[in-house]
């Protein structure tokens, strides 16, 4: 280790000796690897930012479907207990009435999403509850007339926030019914807000799937579709077990008339998506990075020749093959290492002011970090394997000549 | 007297086919140990082989070579190299330092290449310096000296890992003649400390200095002499 050190205090030496050239050598590195640490840093940010804002816009739900063109049978009030019944860690099953309608608050009116659901439908949004509750089984069993919107609906019915216990008419398809506010969700997110900014606003309002059924002729026994609620991680499972059961409860097997899809998937295909990108711009990465390394093996190349006689002299006093070619080997992985750290600082003041300037979080990964900087001496030790092998094999007689 | 380097019957040639130049052409010799020779010969006349072939350099086309009673005369590179570091130290007419080096570094080398530890490399270093008298100059780099400063630097190198045999390529050959006289001063002294001392060069004035004389060309030993004007100083 003592000997190593040596060539390692001297590759130091050699490098700070020759600073100016040592640096326009390493720029090829630090280019390099400053890129690859910012494009990966961005390609986190870009997705941590797509992803939290996908999951603010939707709960974690999925739907089982019925293909009415490949069957008759539908979906009953009894298909939601057997799945109730049958199934463990999940949040609720629940129909899903879903209609455009129209909201008149004490203030305004407003057109309108009406959703019938559950008390599971709690999550089908992520905004969490602000004011009040949202309805309860018991409220949903006895079809109560009750209903939550968003904060910023109320705003728009009622002039205020202040409406828990207000009165809100629903009406689909001439049909209406007077709703009692019990809570208010938060508003939607930025992203929701800029993909609907082009349309006219839209109150979204749920009430049970009991009272919508009962006030805007649902039948409750007769639907085409089941949604299943449960925790992103094990999502995709819990829709596939809800399809199996329901396949089994309908004896639908081989006919491919229950399809499952849920949220996961959408996610699922939007990380392919990400992974694809950030393939392709670390490729161009690693070759900026190799080309980088060649850069390194050009110089090296001139400095064993310009150190011919460093090299005989040094033979000539007793270094071996070995000692020169870690001398120089050394030297080559120093200078990629400096380049490496210089880049990986200057990738992440890049990453820093990018993710900064567009929003994202800043994801620096310290064992990314760290592979970057090992990638790095690993491209000094290959590149500068010729120039050092070249070095070591000079003959101390010819090496002094010169 | 132990002998030290013996040399059998040794050829070195180059180019072999038609065109090839014998440098050596069976030269015998031997060194024995405490010995002061001086190699003299015109440019040409195969000295420089001759002292390639002694310093283990180069190995020979035919012969042997026997140094320290080992057969030296097909070793490895590796072999060689360590073969230089334990028992040869070298003087070259150049000085041959390295530049990016302090005095106190380049003395230190071949103890590193021995693998000897810091502490111990710096004090075998400092006892060469002061040795010849640079002990003002540790940290002195090789252009921030005089030719006879750099010169006595080479020096403590070449001896800073005590090796039995100091082989000079003429040492003063780049030097003035007040430089000379110093570097002539201190390698009578090493032989004096119990050192082999072999200087090769093809300024008379410089062999005359040596206990035995060697003369040397066209690749044969002309004559082997007891100088009898030597004189201690």
């Amino acid at each position: 280790m003592g000997r190593l050190g040596e060539y390692f205090r001297s590759a130091i030496k050699q490098i700070m000796h020759n600073g100016y050239r040592t640096f326009m050598t390493m720029l090829g590195i630090i280019i390099g690897i400053a890129a690859v640490i910012s494009v990966v840093a961005l390609g986190n940010g870009m997705t941590d930012y797509v992803k939290e804002e996908f999951n603010g816009l939707y709960g974690n739900f999925g739907y089982v479907n019925l293909d009415i063109g490949k069957t008759t049978e539908y979906f009953t009030m009894e298909d939601l207990r057997v799945l109730e019944n049958s199934m463990e860690d999940i949040k609720g099953v629940s129909p899903s009435f879903q209609s455009q309608g129209r909201a008149r608050g004490t203030r305004e009116s407003y057109i309108a999403t009406i959703d019938g659901g559950a008390e599971c439908q709690l999550y089908a949004l992520a905004n969490p509850i602000v004011k009040g509750q949202y309805f309860s089984k018991q409220q949903v069993d006895t079809s109560q007339r009750v209903c939550v919107m968003l904060r910023t609906d109320a705003t728009k019915l009622f002039g205020t926030e202040e409406c828990i216990g207000k009165e809100v008419e629903l009406s689909i398809r001439g049909k209406s019914a007077i709703y009692t506010v019990i809570g208010l969700r938060e508003a939607m997110n930025t992203m929701y807000n800029t993909l609907m900014s082009t349309q006219e606003y839209s109150a979204i309002i749920e009430i049970p799937y009991t009272s919508c059924a009962t006030d805007f002729g649902y039948d409750m026994n007769k639907f085409y579709q089941i949604i299943v609620y449960a925790e992103q991680s094990n999502l995709q499972d819990k829709v596939n077990e809800a399809q199996e059961i329901m396949v089994n409860h309908h004896s639908l097997r081989g006919e491919n008339a229950i399809t499952a899809y849920s949220m996961a998937d959408l996610s699922g295909s939007f990380d392919e998506l990400m992974n694809a990108i950030s393939t392709f711009l670390i490729l161009v990465a690693v070759i900026s990075l190799v080309v980088g390394g060649i850069g390194i093996m050009n110089i090296m190349l001139v400095s064993v020749t310009e150190r011919t006689r460093e090299i005989g002299i040094r033979k000539s006093i007793g270094a071996r093959t070995g000692a020169i070619m870690a001398q120089f080997l050394s030297e080559s992985a120093m200078l990629t290492l400096i380049g490496g750290i210089i880049g990986i600082i200057v990738g992440i003041t890049l990453a820093y002011i990018i993710c900064s300037t567009l929003g994202f979080k800043l994801i620096i990964d310290p064992e990314g970090v760290i592979g970057t900087a090992l990638f790095s001496i690993i491209i000094g030790l290959v590149f500068g394997l010729y120039p050092a092998l070249k070095a070591a094999r000079m003959k101390p007689i010819d090496a002094l000549r010169v | 007297m132990k002998k030290l380097v013996e040399i059998k019957d040794v050829c070195k040639i180059y180019n072999p086919g038609e065109n090839e130049v014998r440098a050596l052409n069976h030269v015998n010799l031997t060194i024995g140990e405490n010995e002061f020779v001086a190699i003299i010969g015109q440019s040409g006349s195969g000295k420089s082989t001759l002292m390639n072939m002694i310093g283990c350099l180069d190995i020979p086309t035919s012969g042997k070579y026997y140094l320290h009673g080992k057969d030296v005369s097909h070793m490895s590179d590796d072999e060689q190299s360590d073969i230089r570091n334990e028992e040869i130290g070298f003087i070259f007419q150049g000085f041959n330092l390295i530049q990016s080096l302090t005095a106190m570094e380049n003395v230190e080398l071949p103890l590193i290449y021995r693998g000897i530890g810091k502490r111990e490399r710096d004090r075998l270093a400092e006892v060469a310096l002061n040795s010849v008298g640079l002990e003002k100059r540790k940290n002195h780099r090789p252009n921030e000296m005089s030719g006879g400063q750099q010169q006595r630097v080479a020096i403590a190198r070449a001896i800073a890992q005590a090796p039995p045999i100091l082989l000079a390529d003429e040492p003063t050959g780049n030097l003035d003649s007040s430089s000379s006289k110093e570097i002539i001063k201190i390698i009578k002294r090493l032989y004096r400390e119990g050192r082999t001392v072999i200087v090769i060069t093809h300024d008379s004035g410089i062999a005359k200095q040596a206990k035995r004389i060697i003369t040397i060309s066209d690749g044969e030993i002309q004559s082997d002499i007891i100088n009898p004007d030597y004189k201690e100083d």
